[in-house]
């Protein structure tokens, strides 16, 4: 049975009222400004306005409305579900007519109703399904909160959390890094190593490797003379660990110019010298890593293994082995002789205006000069089959040229699906360190599989390159994308290790190759630089081919996952920071409650936290009747009468007569002192 | 306190606060930022907000009766009245179903309380054991706006019942009291037993019927009556050898069997008592007291106070309890019968120890 004692109307009449109030600002604000947006008045004519023209102007709009809800019928319901009319008129002003976007108080009141009134009905129709809502107070309260919080006008700016999670990761980088050697693993994961990797299942990882820092932007700029635009195309860089033919490159470079009579401005089309500086992160190596063409490498050479902090200073050749002026010169079959050492030298100066001997000594070109290019291991074709020979010699029957076999080669291998779920050769233990486990890795990848990353493809153009007669070789290193925004720095991690093919062509010198059909060849990423009244010969550039083309790369893959990982670790982060907040606010404000409360106050707190310290002290505390005294004897024997003493003056606040019932500063402080000795013996215990 | 999370609407809300944060950091101004601080509010709020609908909430629970008795029914009320400006909404009171039935009270009921309101709930109470235990409303549930969590907690003050057990005839099938009857010659020096002896007198109005010697009176004409000699009566011992309390001494087990300990004590008193056999009581309340029952009023006085005076003061009385119980039984003056009551083994047959 149920009976109501006494329940005052006020409440619901004074929170309907607010409600009401509410909707009658929100049609006053968004009505004004839809006024001034169709122009019937302006800003102006309502700032001039005295201000108790505006005060008594909104006073009669909101009686008039007020009165008029009562000539509603249904105004319950009405009430529920025009809340979201408004909110959508109110989103589409925002975003369509670009209203509500200054720090304006009549924006920050609307928003507020808005939002504090959505709550209420969704509350209402989904949670109690229109059988009562829950007090509008609560709702209420929220208002005033997040009215008094700060509203920008700009969006979050995360950068803080980010450089807090960076920081954080990159402590955890550092940690792993320093040791990692100690828990060696049998599973392989990208990231720059040795020819010994079997093709076997891959492992992403996005560890950071390299830091490159460069003047120079990282595109090129061309003429596409299709849409008659001004475009660019992002720049790729090829950085082996190996830099024994770099040298070599470069003189056979020069004579291949030479002999072609190329001159300065011809020269720029394709190639030019580089400089850029690199510093290692999270690597370990005897190798230097450098870009493809290094004619000068300034690093430590006294450090025999390369870590973590170590720079180096680069200049390189760069070359772009796609511009159809140089691949027109491989096809040249006429014998090119080597320039001396002082042509070679006063060509260099013409076309690049570098000094020649600042890179290679005489006595150190004339041994480049005489020595065999091709070493006999680069055409190695031990282990390789019969049904390998005749694919080779079926894909280069049209070829005319060593560079013809090259590219038909090249183009055969693209055509293969990527994955990196792939595996390696038909004998576990086949590696790319010998060319009878190249040759095993490309003989299942070319007639099994049919599918691979860049280890597959590099030793499957080997092979097929050295049973046409072509000397060929593996090349290990980095391969990086650079953005198309200039950086002060660029990051190459862990996913770009790559390796790729190079072939020797006589006349030309070792030229490298693409053969993982995921990147772009030489040709899709030339600079597309053509002398003045040139036609255009490579295919239309489109910008977006790239992204299409390679949508399964799975730097993509990477750089989506780290975005994502990024994104939870800021929220979770966002969270734990959150909890640990209120947690030390609690504690604030506990210490808060105990310095500015009432010696008798003080007192309560005291003893509670006595109990709570005597319970912890024995195993089983035993049965709590609710009286103090039967802890007394559950103290330290030193501390029974101070601890009696101390609940005794409590009980004498709680039941004492009013003029006993005080406590005075000092037996609060004896109480406080009490609890501290008994917090220090629970601990020690 | 326990808080039980609905996970299905704590996940969307927590979807709903990330769309918010993903909103604002693209869009600034009140449009996102509002709507972001009011979802980031809602739930650390609500919690505030209970916590101040408990903090302000009364509950007065009374029974007509100061001592109840198991098995009757008795009057209750409750009041509940919020002393705040706050209104608590659909309130759920669970109440302590497993020991008592409140006839017009369900359990989960839910109550509204607005702003400074006072509601009172009546019902009818039938407590289903003896002892001293809490009876009424045990705990509230309230939930947020969203029902993402419902918070439940205890009262803050429990009505505390004390249910007198039911005398009945359970002890009288366990106790012969043939068999505790002594017939050694030590009597007590409390009590005694009156017998026609063998002196005489001549009779005086009063004197019973029965005492009038028919043979003599018949020799001598007149009316003869036998003086009565005083006999002193048996004495009997009852140890309740009573359980140490548990460290929840709401569990309904333990209920359930200091309710057989109360009743099969309080009967063998009854049986006792009502035969005039002088008894002494020993139990535990506090440290060990000693009860003699040798009136009708001796027996009320401990009816109506035992029920919630059986208690150790500490483990040295239980200690002292249980070598009682088995060793003074044995060493007992031979005209006294102990019976020790066991109450751990009350459920089984060997709570009963007879020593004649």
């Amino acid at each position: 049975m149920k009976k109501i004692l006494s329940n005052p109307k006020t409440s619901y009449v004074f929170t309907t009222e607010i409600k009401k109030l509410f909707y009658a600002l929100i049609i006053l604000i968004l009505g004004v400004r839809i006024c001034l947006l169709a122009n019937a008045f302006s800003f102006d004519a309502i700032f001039n306005l005295p201000v108790y023209e505006i005060a008594l102007f909104t006073v009669i709009f909101l009686i008039l409305f007020r009165l008029s809800i009562n000539f509603f019928t249904s105004k319950k319901t009405l009430s529920l579900y025009a809340v979201f009319v408004f909110d959508v008129l109110a989103v589409y002003l925002r975003f369509a007519k670009h209203l509500f976007v200054g720090d304006r108080i009549s924006d920050r009141i609307l928003f507020l109703c808005l939002t504090v009134l959505t709550l209420v009905s969704l509350q209402e129709i989904l949670i109690e399904k229109n059988t009562g809502a829950f007090p509008f107070h609560y709702f209420l309260l929220l208002a005033l909160l997040v009215f008094v919080l700060p509203v920008k006008q700009t969006p979050i700016d995360w950068s803080p959390v980010k450089h807090m999670m960076e920081a954080a990761s990159e402590g955890a980088q550092n940690t792993f890094y320093s040791i990692e050697s100690i828990f060696q693993t049998k599973s392989f994961g990208t990231g720059y190593g040795s020819f010994s990797v079997t093709g076997g299942k891959l492992n992403l990882t996005t560890k950071k490797q390299l830091i490159l820092t460069t003047s120079e932007t990282p595109y090129h700029i061309f003429y596409d003379k299709d849409s008659g635009k001004r475009k660019i195309v992002k720049k790729t860089l090829y950085l082996p660990g190996t830099h024994e033919d770099d040298k070599r490159m470069l003189v056979d470079f020069l004579s291949l110019l030479h002999a072609n009579e190329i001159d300065e401005d011809t020269a720029a089309l394709y190639s030019k010298i580089s400089e850029m500086d690199i510093e290692y992160i999270y690597l370990k190596t005897e190798d230097e890593i450098a870009p493809y063409g290094s004619v000068l490498i300034n690093g430590d050479s006294s450090v025999t293994l390369h870590k973590k902090g170590y720079t180096l200073h680069t200049i390189y050749l760069d070359i772009d082995y796609g511009s159809p002026y140089l691949t027109a010169m491989y096809q040249n079959k006429k014998d090119i002789a080597p320039l001396s050492y002082e042509d070679a030298s006063d060509y260099a100066k013409e076309l690049y205006r570098i000094d020649l001997s600042r890179f290679i000594s005489e006595s150190e070109y004339d041994e480049i000069v005489n020595r065999d290019a091709a070493a006999k291991d680069t055409l190695d074709t031990k282990g390789t089959t019969a049904e390998m020979k005749a694919l080779a010699e079926e894909i280069t029957k049209d070829c005319s040229t060593d560079f013809e076999k090259c590219v038909a080669i090249e183009t055969y291998l693209r055509q293969f699906p990527y994955t990196t779920d792939a595996v390696g050769g038909y004998n576990q233990d086949s590696t790319m360190e010998t060319p009878e486990g190249m040759a095993d890795i490309a003989n299942r990848f070319l007639f099994e599989t049919k599918e691979g990353y860049c280890v597959h493809y590099t030793s499957s153009m080997v092979t097929l390159l050295r049973l046409c007669g072509i000397p060929a070789k593996a090349v290990m290193g980095y391969r990086y994308d650079f953005p198309v925004g200039s950086q002060m720095e660029y990051i190459v991690t862990a996913d770009c290790a790559h390796t790729w093919t190079e072939a020797y062509i006589k006349n030309v010198g070792w030229v490298p190759f693409e053969p993982t059909g995921v990147y772009p060849s030489a040709t899709l990423r030339s600079w597309r630089k053509t002398a003045e009244g040139d036609p255009d010969v490579l295919p239309a550039y489109e910008e977006d081919s790239s992204e299409d083309k390679f949508s399964d790369n799975f730097a993509q893959i990477t750089e989506r996952k780290t975005k994502m990982a990024k994104v939870i670790g800021i929220l979770i982060g966002s969270l734990v920071a959150l909890v640990l907040l209120v947690l030390f606010f609690t504690v604030i404000i506990k210490n808060l409650c105990y310095r500015f409360a009432t010696p008798k106050t003080r007192l309560k707190i005291d003893v509670e936290l006595i109990k709570k310290y005597l319970s912890r002290l024995v195993d089983e505390p035993g049965n709590d009747r609710g009286l103090y005294f039967d802890y007394v004897s559950l103290a330290p024997e030193k501390m029974k009468d101070d601890v009696k003493k101390v609940v005794s003056v409590y009980y004498r606040s709680l039941y004492g007569s009013t003029d006993h019932s005080s406590v005075s500063e000092a037996e609060s402080y004896f109480a406080k002192n009490l609890r501290k000795d008994l917090k220090k013996v629970h601990k020690e215990a | 306190m326990k808080l039980k999370v609905h996970k299905g609407r704590l996940i969307l809300y927590f979807g709903v606060l990330v769309l918010s944060i993903v909103f604002a950091s693209f869009y600034g101004g009140p449009v996102s930022y509002l709507w972001l601080h009011a979802m980031m509010l809602l739930l650390p709020l609500s919690f505030f907000y209970l916590f101040l609908n408990y903090f302000f909430l009364r509950i007065y629970q009374e029974v007509d009766m100061i001592k109840l008795t198991k098995g009757e029914t008795h009057t209750y009320s409750a009041v509940l009245e919020n002393v705040s400006i706050l209104p608590l909404h659909k309130m759920k009171l669970h109440l302590y179903t497993d020991r008592c039935r409140l006839f017009d009270m369900e359990d989960e009921m839910t109550v509204s309380l607005n702003t400074l309101e006072r509601k009172e709930l009546s019902s009818g109470i039938r407590c289903m054991y003896a002892g001293a235990y809490y009876v009424g409303i045990k705990a509230i549930t309230l939930s947020d706006a969203f029902h993402i969590m419902d918070v439940t907690m205890d009262i803050p003050w429990n009505f505390r019942a004390i249910v007198r057990p039911q005398i009945s005839d359970m002890a009288a099938s366990a106790l012969d009291i043939e068999n505790l009857r002594n017939n050694t010659g030590f009597k007590s020096e409390n009590k005694f037993e009156e017998i026609p002896g063998n002196d005489m007198r001549s009779y005086i109005p009063g004197d019973p019927l029965h005492s009038i010697n028919w043979k003599i009176s018949a020799k001598f004409s007149k009316l003869v009556v036998r003086l009565p000699e005083k006999m002193e009566k048996k004495t009997v011992t009852l140890l309740l050898f009573a359980s140490k309390a548990p460290k929840d001494t709401q569990d309904i087990e333990f209920l359930k069997k200091r309710d057989s300990f109360l009743e099969f004590m309080i009967s063998a008193a009854w049986y006792f008592s009502d035969q005039g056999i002088p008894l002494r009581v020993l139990y535990p309340s506090g440290d060990i007291i000693e009860k003699n029952i040798l009136t009708y009023n001796d027996f009320t006085e401990f009816y109506d106070t035992v029920t919630d005076h059986i208690f150790y003061g500490s483990d040295s009385v239980y200690e002292k309890m249980q070598s009682l119980s088995f060793t003074q039984g044995e060493q007992r003056n031979e005209s006294d019968t102990w019976i020790v009551i066991e109450e751990d083994s009350i459920q089984s047959e060997d709570f009963l120890r007879i020593y004649n």
